[in-house]
């Protein structure tokens, strides 16, 4: 121990409103949490589905001669960045619903808070943790997801080349069947539908996040949250209704119409995400104006949950 | 007594209101208390009196209803108080995925410290309180007595000048309780002060300058300790290898004496503690030896 | 602040926040539709159509997984020849996806060719309803494909099925439905098969043989590999053989444009029989047929105003 410190008068520390990197410590520690409850055990069933649905061919497949032969290579992306979003927004709202209220339950949060750690500090580190990891997971899910989906789409190419030529199609003709294929192969735009799901499961932990810190109840937690992804896919329609005629708003009541102010204010709009990540699976063209603005909305929701979250746990007794 | 108290407890008030209804709980009624830097207080009180209202009212844990508590100057609930704190729970309970080097580590970043520092820090800490052979074993491997201490080493990890104790000793042995005894006088002679809650009155006795006794979340007594405790209107005499001639004599002085009076008469008794050290401990490393350790 | 003003706070917090962000999530909203990124808004009567499983996907932002497993699902209707199933199952796919033209082909041909060929097979009921209920479902088919055209207004593939559908000889042809179809299919893509297609329909409408004429002539400029094909060389001399062609105008010899007599012959000799078949081609070879059967002297098996089709003729008399 040292000898000086504690007789000598200190400069007194002042603590900063937020400091990045007690926020990065904070966050380290959560992903040491997760990754030590073995979570990325459960990428092995999922690369070995991924391996799987490589093989797989539905009943209606057709072979080179079908009209539209990219159709299994979106099949393929379809069913693997499904399964990444399912993955990743309830990973997102299980382990952000248990992370706060565990520690509460076990007091290791007396001891941190004991520490200079403004709460803020502590509510970001947090959610910046669940997002890492998620960001892993996905990372390698995409990997296995791209190494798949390029034999795949090798496949597919020297299934159909010789086809078309045996047809008797001019090369030219040939390359832009070939080329409309190799779109639906691994593409950046396949990257913007992983990155399209990542911001979604990060909005998702947000929400879990700002649950978490006036719920006493994991279970209650998981289920709001679960409850709040699902009615956010479909927010979109109740607030077209609000700025035209169509959808659910034809005909319907004042009681529905409130309802449907009250969705459109109150819950996220994640269709946005899921339409952009279904996209990618069609390889639409997605420019980067359009995921700019999309980062732009996942930056927006995240600001406004996590202060939400600061207001409610700022003050919250232990 | 210097200007700037280690801690000043002004008037404190905490209520609480369980859920949406029910009748509001006064915990902590007008209590108040200062302590000097190096000085050790100890809270006592029965269960549910409002020793840990208390404490966590001064950590920050809780906001007052009225009143104030101040660290060093500083009011505690602004996070710069805690700079100068640290903390050890009651039942201390830390992330079961973390070695024991991990822990100490953790709440030393978490304190600023970085680098070189940090990690002699860390050995140091562990070193201190015996755990260095579990320093790479995983807290859920832990058992109580040695989470109680990796929960001292986190707490004085920052070298803070104000260390809080929440029931320090509890389900610690008689071996480690005296260690942790030993360790809170090497604190005092430091410097640094001490606010500890327990049970163990002995402990209290044998360690504290000042106490306070707080009992339905009133103050009721409090003050310096070799006051409260002192039967001023007595006197004690220990002889060692008397006959039974001198204590006849002294009877009779004391017979003869106006308004003396023998109260009692008997062999004086150790411990309990200290017989269970002598039977169970041949070989204890000095205080001058600790001291020595605790230098480096 | 106790729990019930935090909860009140945070509400109007979620309220504000709302506010500001809803004509911006509306506004990326319609611009991600505008660029076909976005799903369209469902119509009421689809959201009352949608079973569990479909509220399920639309909720859960699963939407095109589910129109996938959906499909497997209308496979098995398909097998079981359920068709009012596999139709309903359809509608509800392609509102799951609607930007995917597979499903809008798949489904189309489904009713088009699978149910149609059912219902007129159905020898148990009478000719009228037989021919009836094909008819529903063929214009079913059509109706799937126009949908989808709505959706994926630049894909020519959905042209080319409305017209394969109203164009097939084995089914109700419908050949200005075809063409239309055909014509549009050509105009959003390069694919030689499309014009081609485009130009045998026109020249099976009376009273626009010379437009498919300057077609053809402009088709084989552009892809002169049209030349190897026997059925554009026969529709493309038939239409040579127009008598209200101006006589001056120039057009090529049997050898020009077939290559040697023995593959005009084999060439007519197929568009003749096409012709017998109640398809409405252009032009009268017969003359030509007659005169390569005296010049080429051939065998009275290949001669087709004397024995029937011949399916097969040896490779041995075809080779030049």
């Amino acid at each position: 121990m040292s000898s000086s410190q504690s007789q000598s008068p200190r400069k007194r520390k002042r603590t900063s409103f937020i400091s990045p990197r007690r926020i990065l410590i904070i966050a380290q520690s959560t992903i040491t949490q997760l990754v030590r409850m073995k979570i990325f055990y459960f990428l092995a069933p999922i690369a070995a589905l991924f391996v799987g649905i490589q093989f797989f061919d539905a009943p209606w497949y057709s072979g080179p001669e079908a009209s539209q032969p990219q159709q299994e290579l979106q099949m393929h992306k379809n069913l693997c960045l499904g399964t990444m979003m399912l993955f990743s927004s309830l990973f997102a709202i299980v382990s952000t619903a248990l992370l706060i209220p565990r520690d509460i339950e076990d007091r290791t949060l007396y001891t941190i808070l004991c520490k200079p750690v403004p709460r803020l500090d502590y509510l970001i580190g947090k959610l910046l943790g669940v997002m890492t990891v998620i960001f892993i997971a996905l990372a390698v899910m995409d990997l296995i997801l791209v190494i798949t989906l390029h034999f795949r789409t090798e496949s597919v190419l020297a299934d159909v080349e010789p086809y078309l030529q045996n047809l008797g199609w001019t090369e030219p003709q040939i390359q832009q069947t070939l080329d409309r294929i190799r779109a639906h192969g691994p593409s950046l735009t396949l990257q913007y539908g992983v990155l399209a799901y990542f911001f979604k499961a990060s909005v998702v932990a947000a929400v879990a996040l700002l649950i978490s810190t006036f719920s006493s109840s994991t279970l209650f937690t998981i289920a709001s949250s679960v409850m709040i992804w699902i009615i956010g896919a479909v927010q979109n329609i109740a607030r077209q209704g609000l700025f035209d005629r169509g959808g659910l708003a034809e005909d319907t009541g004042p009681i529905a119409k409130v309802l449907a102010t009250l969705v459109s204010l109150l819950f996220p709009d994640f269709q946005i995400f899921d339409s952009i990540a279904d996209s990618a699976a069609r390889a639409a063209t997605i420019t980067p104006e359009q995921m700019l603005t999309l980062g732009g909305f996942t930056f927006l929701y995240l600001a406004i949950y996590t202060v939400l979250s600061w207001f409610v746990f700022s003050d919250k007794e232990f | 007594m210097s200007d700037i108290p280690a801690v000043e407890v002004s008037d404190l008030v905490k209520d609480f209101v369980p859920s949406f209804r029910g009748a509001k709980v006064r915990a902590v009624d007008h209590v108040s208390l200062r302590i000097e830097p190096g000085e050790v207080y100890g809270l006592i009180g029965p269960n549910g009196s409002g020793k840990s209202t208390t404490m966590k009212a001064l950590l920050g844990l809780v906001r007052p209803t009225s009143g104030k508590c101040a660290i060093f100057g500083q009011d505690s609930l602004r996070v710069d108080s805690r700079n100068d704190v640290g903390f050890l729970p009651e039942n201390p309970y830390f992330y079961k995925h973390l070695t024991g080097a991990e822990t100490v580590k953790f709440y030393g970043k978490l304190c600023g410290m970085r680098g070189a520092k940090l990690k002699h820090r860390v050995d140091e800490m562990l070193d201190l309180v015996g755990l260095e052979n579990a320093r790479n074993r995983r807290l859920k491997g832990y058992s109580k007595g040695m989470l109680q201490r990796i929960g001292l080493a986190q707490a004085l990890v920052q070298d803070p000048r104000l260390v809080i104790l929440d029931e320090p000793t509890a389900g610690v042995d008689p071996t480690g309780s005296r260690d942790i005894r030993d360790l809170i006088l090497e604190l005092k002679s430091r410097g640094i002060t001490v606010f500890l809650c327990s049970h163990l009155l002995e402990q209290v006795q044998e360690v504290c300058d000042q106490i306070g006794i707080i009992n339905h979340g009133k103050m009721v007594r409090q003050g310096r300790l070799q006051d409260l405790i002192s039967l001023e209107d007595r006197t004690q005499l220990v002889i060692k290898n008397s006959t039974p001639e001198l204590l006849d004599q002294l009877r009779t002085i004391i017979d003869v004496t106006h308004g003396a009076e023998l109260i009692s008469e008997g062999n004086p008794r150790t411990t309990l503690e200290a017989l269970f050290l002598r039977e169970t401990q041949p070989v204890r490393s000095t205080t001058r030896t600790r001291r020595k350790r605790l230098k480096k | 602040m106790g729990p019930l003003p935090k909860i009140i706070v945070v509400f109007l917090g979620l309220t504000a926040a709302g506010l500001t962000k809803m004509s911006h999530e509306q506004k990326f909203t319609e611009e991600l539709r505008e660029a076909g990124l976005a799903p369209p808004v469902l119509k009421a009567e689809q959201w009352a159509q949608m079973s569990q499983n479909g509220l399920a996907g639309a909720f859960g932002g699963l939407r095109s997984v589910l129109a996938f497993f959906k499909s497997l699902e209308a496979h098995g209707y398909f097998e079981n020849q359920e068709w009012y199933r596999l139709k309903t199952s359809y509608k509800l796919i392609t509102s799951l996806d609607p930007y995917n033209p597979f499903y809008w082909e798949q489904g189309s041909g489904h009713l088009a060719y699978n149910a149609a060929s059912w219902a007129r097979s159905q020898r148990d009921q009478p000719e009228k309803k037989r021919l009836s209920i094909e008819r529903e479902y063929l214009e079913a088919g059509d109706e799937m494909l126009r949908e989808g055209i709505r959706y994926l207004p630049q894909d020519a593939g959905l042209w080319a099925e409305i017209g394969r559908i109203w164009s097939h000889p084995l089914k109700r042809p419908d050949i200005p439905r075809a063409a239309e179809a055909w014509k549009n299919a050509s105009e959003l893509s390069d694919n030689p098969v499309y014009h081609r297609n485009y130009f045998y329909a026109l020249a099976r409408i009376p009273g626009r043989e010379k437009e498919a004429l300057n077609l053809g002539i402009e088709l084989l400029e552009i892809y002169p590999r049209n030349l190897t094909i026997p059925n554009f060389r026969s529709v493309l001399w038939a239409l040579y053989q127009n008598p209200l062609l101006p006589l001056d105008m120039r057009k090529p010899t049997l050898k020009q444009l077939f290559g040697s007599k023995k593959r005009a012959y084999r060439d007519l000799y197929n568009y003749w029989f096409r012709i017998q078949d109640d398809q409405y081609y252009p032009g009268d070879v017969e003359a030509d047929l007659r005169q390569l059967i005296i010049d080429l002297k051939v065998p009275f098996a290949f001669n087709p105003f004397l024995s029937p089709r011949q399916r097969r003729i040896p490779a041995s008399w075809w080779k030049e």
